[in-house]
């Protein structure tokens, strides 16, 4: 008998003779950790996947004090009629601005300097248009209305081409944020929140306040209002709800799924309440390490407390199993827990270190959605180890005082007949044509870059933002350059548009600094549209002869003929304070795409041809996009890696574990098939792979490797050969552990987040692809090589001989 | 109010009439212009007497010089033609003067009064200026009339609004249609329209 087998007989001693006072123990303890597992929380923030020092978080740190950020909530106003949409928009910007959680407000459309000089903010170019369609329209009047023109072509009214005329500079057009859509009339609103994005409390009471007050101005006007917000609060505010939503919803599936697979292979409730109540002691001190250890959950960890608990399940099915099957044989509980742990401690323990470290690895990783699932998959799964190991047995052994159940295991001989009748062959060759399709098929592997595509499905704030970016033309997630003062700013500013302008095909639309905001050759439009006024004076007779709304127009036109030069006093506090804060600290230049930057792939490319302008070391970039773009970057960079540590750990401890390249190799078989046939799954389905879901990767790792090792042990050390053979025992633990953790992560395919979901795809596939492999296809390998050319494993003594 | 215009052009024109005895030749570049207005002003819509209807035409169309403003606004076009073309132009622009420009200038005369405020002689002529006067001032319209003597009598060749003249309005559709369909092109649209005026208000003016 070897020290371990010695040490692991104590053990079961040790939990025979003091069952209780580990379970007081186990209860303790858990009281004690559950007040630090309680404070644990949730951040939904992209920031919060990467490191603290990171460029680009400290960059996006630097611009939130010097100018707040960039984020907004943006409040969409809507009314079929014009007027109710603006006053709407007057009383809710009034209103917000005294909001307890506001700091600015930004309501471009209701700026007396802006509205009041709208037609500077043309080129003069179209100015020029809209004087000689003024022309075109008296001509057209007077011809018209000459009893001697004989109209011979009945010409129609000259229309202004409003699509023709072009802003001086594009971001006008966020400035412009007002307009009719084709039933109604939508206004935007800026509001700059004093909270950060993550505070979903401040966030809460905003949209508390921001309902109530638009209640109010709806009952006070009477029309047909509507109101709908997005930006960054909003996105991310819904994002955490509906995560938490998901994780109450498929928290209970998941317990209901796994109870549900328990009673009907165990076919009594003792088991499968002991294990799931022990595997969520195992969660709790989980969560209590991880609120240790780190501090929070983030978008990626949120989802791991479900998969834990699918992970967890394993090492309570493989002893409980093995127990339910000792105790057929003796009457004495202490000789089946002896036994038990003789056959399982080692696997146990093995399957629980390898898959600890293959998480474990992944916290070499700088991105926190690989680092931080390392150390809590890692750290959780020794705990739920730990609690199972001990706790279980100890639970078990107390209950066998005064219960034990009638029910036996179901046996999977006489549930799915003789397995003998299997067809090998038929087995083997479907198995090598579909890895043939597999290996062909991975080209064609797709990854979902969009970010949007992520988020819950009919997003609100989505929805929005697509409409408000449409509408307006400008897609509302600028990355912003820092500067250190205006005439940095503006030069810098030339260079970036000059650059679009000789790239036609850059990400970039246009940048703009704070001067961009005061219209350009004022002196020449203020002279033409005064020439406009007086040719416009000189026919009032004309004006008086337009149809009402004509007439309507070309009034609220000539108001806009006397503006004077807007000057940078002129512009709004909040604009001002956007560029350079209100320490005037800084001058920054936003620099807006051509298309959504939610789009992880346009995201690297904006900000890699960002990085690319050979901008000096005084300029700072930040904002949500390069985030994005850095997400994304270190998963290109990390994920291959992390997965090649794992795999290289994962196999010398094997190697340390069994000392024979052959064994690791057959334990390894149905995990690398298991991917292979994974790959081949996922371009079957047309299934998408995305940066939420590859971080899962690992998890199939460590469970295809838990199955090969406990397969592998049963092989070696029972000498058994036929499938049948291996499916009886073994072989219904992996399958059981396998359809747990397959209905672990099945529950997380019906949340509504898509990124959550799309995490639970691919776990069901993974998992689904390790379930044939590790019990159908690798045993039917080896009992064919066993049978008809080699020996495989008849040579082997058993270990535990 | 909507068609105000209208109406003021139309007072400029025929506010003349109000003044002046309805003679076809005077000695006076004014007179010409008033006695325009003035039969203009007399003829009535619907007819009901022809032959008074008749004369009220004739006489109008003798002050105007329609050949003149017709070349002018032609410019090469006229050059270009055929006698044939342009006898068969003048004969149709003479029955749309007749059709529209008649009825729509007597429709929206009214009683308006006409103040002639300035003449101004030019090279070729004079330009008559005058003011239809509204009840509201601001809708009070300058009309003015360039007349040129012919054959020692004096006829209007061009009527400017708003400092255009129809002659430039007129030269720039027909260009247009010209270019698009050659003259006959031009003649089969003006064809087209008197046949469309004909037929949706008969025949009004004869």
């Amino acid at each position: 008998m070897t020290p371990f087998q010695r040490f692991v007989l104590l053990q079961a001693r040790v939990i025979h003779k003091y069952a209780l006072a580990i379970v007081i123990a186990f209860a303790l303890i858990t009281i004690a950790v559950f007040p630090t597992a309680s404070r644990l929380t949730l951040k939904a923030n992209f920031i919060d996947l990467l490191p603290a020092d990171m460029p680009s978080v400290l960059n996006l740190e630097k611009l939130t004090k010097e100018v707040g950020g960039t984020s907004y909530l943006i409040a969409a106003i809507e009314s079929p009629d014009e007027d109710a949409a603006r006053e709407a928009t007057r009383l809710f910007a009034e209103d917000a601005a005294g909001f307890e959680d506001v700091d600015s407000i930004d309501n471009r459309t209701s700026v007396p300097a802006f509205t009041s000089r709208k037609l500077l903010f043309l080129t003069l170019e179209s100015l020029e248009k809209v004087d000689k369609h003024i022309h075109d329209l008296v001509g057209f009047h007077r011809r018209k209305n000459n009893p001697f023109y004989i109209d011979l072509l009945d010409e129609p009214a000259p229309e202004l081409d409003i699509a023709s005329l072009e802003l001086d500079e594009k971001v006008y057009r966020v400035g412009g944020f007002a307009g009719k859509e084709a039933e109604s009339y939508l206004r935007v609103i800026l509001l700059k929140p004093k909270h950060p994005v993550s505070d979903f409390v401040s966030s809460e009471r905003l949209y508390d306040a921001a309902a109530a007050s638009f209640e109010k101005i709806q009952a006070s006007l009477g029309h047909a209002l509507t109101i709908g917000y997005t930006g960054p609060y909003k996105t991310r505010y819904d994002e955490y709800h509906v995560i938490m939503q998901d994780l109450k919803r498929t928290g209970i599936l998941t317990v209901i799924l796994i109870g549900a697979l328990l009673i009907f292979f165990f076919r009594n409730l003792r088991s499968p309440l002991l294990g799931s109540a022990l595997l969520g002691i195992g969660i709790l001190w989980t969560c209590a390490f991880t609120q240790w250890a780190i501090g929070y959950l983030n978008l990626i960890t949120a989802f791991l407390l479900a998969i834990l608990f699918g992970l967890g399940i394993s090492f309570a099915i493989h002893l409980l199993v093995r127990y339910e099957e000792e105790r057929k044989d003796t009457s004495e509980p202490l000789v089946a827990l002896e036994r038990t742990f003789a056959e399982v401690a080692e696997p146990l323990l093995t399957s629980a270190l390898t898959t600890s470290i293959a998480f474990f690895s992944l916290t070499i990783s700088r991105f926190y959605g690989f680092k931080h699932f390392g150390i809590i998959a890692g750290g959780g799964i020794l705990i739920c180890f730990l609690a199972i190991f001990y706790g279980l047995p100890s639970c078990i052994m107390l209950a066998e005082k005064f219960y034990r159940p009638k029910q036996r295991l179901r046996s999977l001989a006489t549930s799915w007949g003789h397995p003998k009748a299997l067809p090998i062959y038929v087995i083997l060759i479907a198995g090598l044509l579909f890895s043939v399709f597999s290996v062909v098929q991975a080209k064609q592997l797709k990854f979902e870059f969009n970010f949007a595509e992520l988020q819950a499905e009919g997003s609100e704030s989505i929805i929005y933002a697509d409409r408000i970016g449409k509408h307006f033309g400008v897609v509302l997630n600028p990355v912003v350059l820092m500067t250190p003062n205006r005439k940095h700013a503006r030069v810098l500013t030339e260079k970036i548009n000059a650059y679009i302008d000789k790239n036609p095909d850059s990400t970039f639309d246009f940048a703009a600094y704070l001067l961009s905001h005061v219209p350009k050759e004022q002196d020449k439009k203020i002279e033409l549209l005064s020439e406009i006024d007086v040719y416009l004076e000189g026919r009032k007779d004309f004006l008086e002869g337009l149809e009402d709304s004509e007439k309507e127009a070309v009034n609220e036109l000539r108001q806009q003929l006397r503006a004077k030069p807007l000057l940078l006093e002129d512009v709004p506090e909040g604009i001002r304070n956007q560029y350079e804060g209100k320490d005037r600290n800084v001058s920054s230049v936003y620099v807006y795409p051509k298309s959504s930057l939610l789009d992880g792939s346009m995201a690297k490319r904006f900000t890699r041809e960002l990085r690319s302008l050979e901008l000096d070391d005084k300029v700072i970039i930040a904002g949500e996009p390069v985030i994005y773009a850095d997400i994304l970057m270190l998963l290109d960079k990390d994920t291959g890696r992390a997965m090649m540590i794992s795999l290289t750990l994962v196999v010398l401890l094997l190697f340390l574990h069994f000392r024979r390249v052959q064994h690791v190799a057959w334990v390894l078989s149905p995990v690398v098939m298991g991917f292979l046939w994974l790959g081949g799954l996922a371009a079957l389905t047309g299934f998408r792979f995305n940066y939420l879901n590859v971080t899962i990767l690992p998890s199939i790792l460590g469970v295809g490797i838990d199955s090969g090792v406990h397969i592998f042990h049963r092989y070696k050390n029972e000498n058994k050969s036929t499938l049948f053979e291996i499916m009886h025992k073994t072989g219904l633990a992996v399958i059981l552990s396998l359809l747990t953790t397959m209905a672990a992560f099945g529950s997380l395919c019906v949340a509504r987040h898509r990124g959550m979901s799309s995490v639970g795809e691919l776990g069901l596939l993974g998992f689904a692809a390790c379930l044939l492999t590790s019990v159908i296809f690798i045993p039917a390998v080896i009992e064919f090589l066993s049978l008809k050319y080699w020996n495989v494993f008849r040579q082997e003594k058993p270990s535990g001989a | 109010m909507k068609k105000g215009i209208s109406y003021l052009l139309t007072l400029g024109l025929l506010a003349g009439l109000i003044s002046l005895p309805a003679q076809a030749q005077e000695a006076a570049p004014q007179d010409a212009v008033a006695g325009f207005l003035t039969a203009i002003r007399s003829m009535e819509f619907p007819v009901s007497d022809t032959d008074r209807q008749k004369a009220l035409i004739t006489q109008a169309n003798a002050y105007l010089d329609l050949e003149a403003l017709s070349k002018s606004a032609l410019a090469d076009h006229w050059e270009t033609a055929t006698a044939e073309d342009r006898e068969t132009f003048m004969g149709l622009l003479w029955s749309l003067i007749e059709v529209i420009a008649y009825p729509r200038s007597r429709d929206f005369l009214g009683d308006l009064e006409i103040r002639y405020p300035e003449i101004e002689p030019d090279s070729d002529g004079v330009m008559i200026h005058s003011i239809v006067v509204h009840e509201e001032e601001v809708l009070n319209a300058e009309v003015l009339y360039h007349v040129h003597e012919q054959d020692s009598k004096w006829v209007i060749d061009d009527i400017f609004l708003d400092g255009i003249s129809i002659t430039e309005d007129l030269r720039y559709q027909w260009d247009k249609i010209i270019q698009e369909s050659a003259f006959s092109g031009l003649l089969d649209k003006m064809s087209e329209r008197l046949a469309k005026t004909g037929e949706n208000s008969g025949k009004k003016a004869l």
